[in-house]
């Protein structure tokens, strides 16, 4: 048990005298990072410029520095307008039990994939689970809206088994969101699980052998070596998962949504749609972005710090 | 052998049911959506199509394959997903590498970690990037395509976790016998890594493949779209409330079955080359054993 | 992982988030030589032009009345539709209407870039373009949204075509423009005429009932007059089991409601106008002055209506979910027995309902009137579906009308015998068999029709055209299918193709339009978006749209309708209301 520690990488390297001067040598480390520093550079740094317009009245015509200077004035109305803190809880409630499910949920599937010990199962369930990912929510948002209507299939299974009234599912504001975290979930987590599954596959398999032989049940084994050599990457994913707390899934919303659920399921997005891009107004959609990246960074920051502290592990 | 008792094969017998209802929930709205792109547009356009097709016909496959730019969207396509992966994969082992490297050693890692991180929340969005790209007179090249998305944080950071999670006693081993950071990379973290590479180059192939915004907004002639771009624009969804159509222009609506048949041309490259890929999950841990 | 999740949606409302702009200065450095070269072009014009000036007849821009003499370049951006094909060989730049039209009218067309135009692609290049800063090409066609025509007006870069239209559009095209008073407004500023509308068939657009003719016959069903005769329709259509399949699942009508209740189809806003108001849009008060029809007394009983249906099932359960083009799907699968939509739906989507159901027929019908004979539908707003501005810096901003006065004249409604008679060119969207018909058909004679890439659509240059398709005259639809209507005999070659390519269903249709196009209401605000609707529209129609879903679906009483109203008022709508009239007032006075 005691190589537990060293698997998952939790520590600091070990120092001897003869190779301190070489990992002193890091001029070949920053060669390395050299590539990815420009291109972020120019890529991600330089366009950074563009969201100077949150503070302006900006008109496309005009040109970011010819609009007018209006300071934080659409911050001011994005705090002001008379729906915004439902949109924002929404938002965080809907996003929020999405991040938690997403990563509860593809850990236990890898787990239990981990003890299938046939390739062939393994691989082919591993495939077909990632396959949602790939569908399109303009075209998942068509097929849930047939299923879950009052005359669908879900309504149809209710009446015969149980004898239920149809249910207006996509109509009803907790029924939206729970429909809108199942099915995030469902389309979320054989991406997950693939993540999960390549960090397990670095285990060296002696370990278990170890464990075997000092008669520890497979339970134990999954406790004390399967779990800790899936901490790492789960806090990592974890962490970086709650800079999302702000963005509860465009996408999904916009195309299941309506005005029946605006009260529990608009979120901030769909609402910086119908404001921004139907009146043309993007400085406030800027303003918007730059509020939900400011929190989003700010939970990351927090998230490394605890998990720096709790678990001892710089996640990055 | 803990798999002959008879608590873990009764719980064998549940596990294999979960992962067959997780894999029948899976595989279910993808046959639907193969039952509609081999339906007639009737049928699928009205919601009519279950499982199976409706009218059997594979017009909306057909019509994408017969479209004169087909094959030179699928040619592009390739090369971006080829150069786009490596290009990315490159990046992002290379810096993954040094970031691994604990800060007692490599002081300044830390201001690049958070130099990394802080774009993954803060983008300036699509005009300034589009500027950036039109200045750097990288409009319709495939560079436009491959070099704005090439670093991609994200993975880097869990690239950057799977490395440090690499026991170091190969390193020392390495490095005692003299041995710089790029050999050290190359000889041990890499192919100790496999499992994790062969992951991240998925996704990095899926992401390549299935992009097509950038092509709209970088290439600006429609004919050298990659496949994306192009199979996004042969499909409409037609909103006729500003627009008095044509009786020409209304036959060519029945858009459903040639989304659906895009959707699974999308999947198609995670069907070929995931299985291809999952080989090195055992290979990863064969190497493993190795080293012990 | 879904931080850099790249949503197709988001992105291209990625407008909002991020948008910035380098200096006026910074244009794209690949126009330039198109620019150049264009200067250069016409100078050469110019010169050419003058030198032939001495023989007479050669106007001071270089055209000799047909065209000009030196060739002139035009250059403009394009967003392909996906009704263009082409043969192999031919493109976008270089085409048999590129050929022609440098030819015959020396007009050369050059792209700065061309973008196939679906999901709002020519609209999102459009905008970048704008905002980037990059130099705009001679002449903008668009086609959607007024927001982004505003946008382009006000970038100050195009210029008023007022002169220029009244100087060089010829009488086919002033005649159409005239048709409506009111087709400059959206574009007016300040009394400049800044854009020139891209005229279409009139009455396109205006409702109609469409009901199943085959369950109307089966149950005995007699045309309806009032809203009451409806009522017993839909009644019998839910009730009476129309498709005789023994179940309770046959609708009344199929609408939907999700986005707006002023559909364009599978609409619902003719029953508010059975109680003299539409939704969604301004109608005038009998004191003159404009008023906002949601909130009209007329909504709240239109609403109640809407509640019973709801109850007895003549609407689908799921309406609160639709949009236009989910209600649609409800008739065209054969569950609901009524629809309101325009006179073109049997070319698309009724073809999906033969297709269906087997043996199912349907029919137009006048809309039905209201408890007090009231009656009322959208549409007479201007034939306009689309508009062009005219860069300031352009060599030859007259080029454009004579392009489009080229087409009215040639085109829109071709002699007998002329050149354009049976289509654009032989080999392309027609041809002549041996014993002198003609074919529109490339797969039946793919020898006549050579170098088609895909048979299964006819190549049609027309779609070619600057101006889309080639020219329309807003009054010639309209006439012509109601003289066939009437029984009379095809004459020109316009009518003959109408009474070819129409189905009957259509052409009663038309016919029933003209009959109630007393019954339009028009939407009276024409003008930018005021600034008050900047700020509020977003919460004001939440409040409406959700106010109206929540009294059909009985989750809220009806007399919310008045606290709705209350609160419109009070969060700007009052301020709207004040600004929409002052934009009347002073668009009216001119």
């Amino acid at each position: 048990m005691g190589t537990v520690g060293k698997v998952t990488g939790i520590g600091t390297p070990v120092r001897r005298k003869g190779i301190k001067g070489f990992l002193r040598r890091t001029w070949p480390l920053h060669v390395m990072l050299l590539p990815a520093v420009v291109l972020q550079f120019i890529f991600g740094y330089l366009p950074l410029g563009g969201l100077v317009i949150a503070f302006k009245d900006y008109k496309p015509y005009d040109g970011i520095w010819g609009s007018k200077w209006v300071g934080l004035d659409h911050f001011k109305f994005m705090f002001e307008y008379p729906d915004s803190k439902q949109v924002i809880l929404n938002t965080t409630l809907i996003a929020g039990l999405k991040i938690i499910f997403n990563i509860v949920v593809p850990f236990c599937f890898a787990l239990l994939l981990n003890e299938v010990r046939r390739n062939s199962v393994k691989r082919t369930v591993q495939t077909l689970v990632y396959l949602p990912y790939f569908i399109s929510w303009v075209f998942l948002g068509g097929i849930l809206n047939d299923m879950l209507s009052t005359d669908g299939i879900i309504n149809m299974l209710l009446h015969n088994w149980f004898g239920l009234d149809p249910i207006l599912f996509l109509g009803s504001g907790n029924w939206f969101r729970f429909i809108v975290v199942l099915t995030d979930v469902w389309q979320q987590f054989g991406f997950g699980t693939i993540v999960y599954l390549a960090a397990l596959a670095g285990v060296n398999p002696s370990l278990y052998e170890a464990a075997e032989v000092d008669g520890a049940n497979r339970w134990r084994q999954t406790l004390s070596i399967t779990i800790p050599s899936l901490a790492p990457i789960v806090i990592v994913v974890g962490t970086l998962a709650i800079g999302n707390i702000m963005n509860a899934g465009f996408d999904q919303i916009f195309n299941l949504y309506n005005p029946l659920v605006y009260d529990k399921g608009d979120i901030i997005d769909t609402f910086v749609y119908r404001t921004g891009i139907l009146n043309g107004q993007y400085s406030f959609g800027t303003a918007v972005g730059i509020f939900k990246s400011i929190v989003g960074f700010v939970l990351i920051v927090i998230g490394y710090r605890v998990a720096y502290k709790l678990a001892d592990y710089k996640i990055f | 052998m803990y798999y002959k008792t008879t608590g873990y094969r009764l719980f064998t017998v549940l596990n294999y049911c979960i992962l067959l209802l997780a894999g029948i929930l899976c595989i279910l709205p993808i046959i639907h959506i193969l039952a509609i792109s081999f339906s007639a547009s009737a049928p699928a356009n009205s919601h009519l199509v279950g499982l199976w097709p409706v009218d059997f016909n594979i017009e909306s496959y057909t019509k994408t394959l017969n479209n004169p730019n087909f094959s030179r969207a699928f040619v592009i396509s390739l090369g971006r997903t080829v150069l786009g992966t490596f290009m990315t994969m490159s990046v992002i082992i290379l810096a993954g590498y040094a970031l691994s490297k604990d800060a007692s050693v490599f002081k300044s890692r830390n201001i690049y970690a958070w130099y990394f991180v802080f774009t993954m929340l803060f983008t300036g969005g699509m005009i300034p990037s589009y500027i950036v790209v039109r200045n750097l007179h990288l409009m319709d090249t495939i560079w436009a395509l491959v070099l704005p998305g090439a670093v991609q944080v994200f993975n880097m950071i869990l690239l950057m976790n799977f490395f440090k999670a690499t026991p170091k006693e190969m390193e020392e081993a390495a490095l005692i016998d003299g041995a710089g950071h790029f050999t050290v990379l190359f000889r041990v973290y890499l192919p100790l890594a496999m499992p994790s590479i062969a992951t991240l180059s998925l996704f990095s192939i899926v992401g390549n493949w299935n992009a097509w915004f950038d092509g709209l907004l970088y290439i600006n002639n429609y004919r050298n779209y990659p496949l994306a771009t192009f199979l996004q624009t042969i499909i409409v969804q037609q909103d006729f409330s500003k627009l008095n159509p044509d009786v020409n222009e209304l036959k060519n609506i029945s858009q459903r079955t040639v989304k659906a048949a895009q959707i699974f041309i999308g999947i198609l490259p995670v069907l070929i080359v995931y299985p291809f890929l999952q080989r090195f999950f055992v290979k990863g841990i064969v190497l493993g054993a190795i080293k012990e | 992982m879904q931080l850099k999740r790249v949503s197709s949606v988001l992105l291209v409302s990625a407008l909002a988030f991020s948008v910035t702009a380098c200096s006026g200065n910074g244009n794209n450095a690949q126009n330039e030589p198109a620019a150049t070269k264009a200067a250069a072009e016409s100078t050469n014009a110019g010169g050419n032009a003058s030198a032939t000036n001495a023989a007479g007849n050669v106007d001071e821009t270089g055209w000799d009345g047909s065209k000009y003499v030196e060739p002139i370049t035009l250059t403009t951006v394009k967003g392909i539709g996906t009704n263009y094909f082409f043969k192999n060989g031919e493109t976008m730049e270089n085409n048999v209407m590129q050929s022609y039209m440098k030819d015959n009218l020396g007009i050369d067309v050059k792209y700065d870039w061309i973008v196939t135009d679906t999901n709002d692609a020519y609209k999102t290049k459009l905008r970048l373009m704008l905002s980037s800063g990059e130099k705009m090409p001679d002449v903008i066609t668009y086609r959607g949204d007024m927001e982004t025509v505003n946008m382009l007006i006000d970038s100050g870069q195009f210029m008023d075509i007022g002169d220029l239209f009244d100087k060089y559009a010829g009488d086919n095209y002033k005649k159409g423009v005239e048709l409506n008073a009111y087709t400059w407004l959206p574009v007016t500023r300040d009394g400049q005429r800044m854009a020139l509308p891209v005229l279409d068939y009139a009455y396109n657009d205006d409702m109609l009932l469409w009901l199943r003719q085959d369950w109307m016959d089966k149950l005995g069903l007699q045309p309806p007059k009032t809203l009451a005769d409806f009522e017993a329709i839909m009644d019998a259509f839910v009730n009476k089991d129309p498709d005789g399949n023994g179940k309770k699942d046959t609708l009344g009508i199929a609408t939907g409601f999700k986005n707006t209740f002023l559909g364009w189809m599978g609409d619902i806003s003719w029953l508010f106008g059975d109680y003299g108001t539409l939704p969604g849009q301004w109608n005038k008060s009998a004191d003159g002055t404009l008023t906002y029809g949601s909130i009209d007394p007329g909504a709240k009983q239109a609403l109640a209506t809407l509640k019973t249906w709801m109850d007895k099932g003549y609407i689908s359960k799921d309406s609160g979910l639709k949009d236009e083009n989910g209600a649609a799907e409800l008739f065209t699968k054969g569950q609901a027995g009524a629809l309101v939509g325009r006179n073109w739906m049997p070319d698309w989507p009724f073809g999906d309902l033969l297709n269906n159901v087997p043996g199912a027929k349907y029919k137009g019908y006048p809309l039905p009137a209201g408890p007090d004979g009231k009656i009322g539908a959208q549409s007479g707003n201007p034939s306009v579906n689309g508009w062009m501005l005219i860069n300031k810096d352009a060599k030859n901003p007259e080029a454009l009308l004579r392009y489009y006065n080229f087409f009215f004249d040639n085109w829109a409604n071709p002699e007998k015998g002329s050149e354009f008679e049976n289509g654009f060119a032989e080999g392309y969207d027609w041809a002549k068999l041996p014993d002198g018909t003609i074919t529109k058909d490339p797969q039946k004679y793919p020898d006549l029709f050579p170098d088609y890439a895909d048979r299964t659509h006819l190549v049609e240059p027309i779609y070619y055209t600057l101006t889309f398709e080639g020219a329309r005259q807003p009054s010639l639809y309209a006439d012509t299918m109601s003289k066939l209507a009437n029984g009379e005999a095809p004459v020109t070659p316009y009518e003959i193709q109408s009474a070819a390519i129409r189905k009957p269903e259509n052409i009663e249709a038309m016919k029933i339009v003209l009959e109630q196009k007393d019954i339009r209401m028009k939407n009276y605000f024409q003008g930018p978006l005021t600034e008050t609707m900047k700020q509020k529209n977003e919460l004001l129609n939440k409040l409406i749209n959700q106010t109206y879903s929540k009294i059909i679906y009985g989750q809220s009483p009806i007399d919310e309708f008045d606290t709705m109203v209350d609160n419109w008022k009070k969060s700007g709508g009052d301020q709207i209301t004040k600004e929409v009239n002052d934009w009347y007032n002073s668009a009216s006075s001119k």
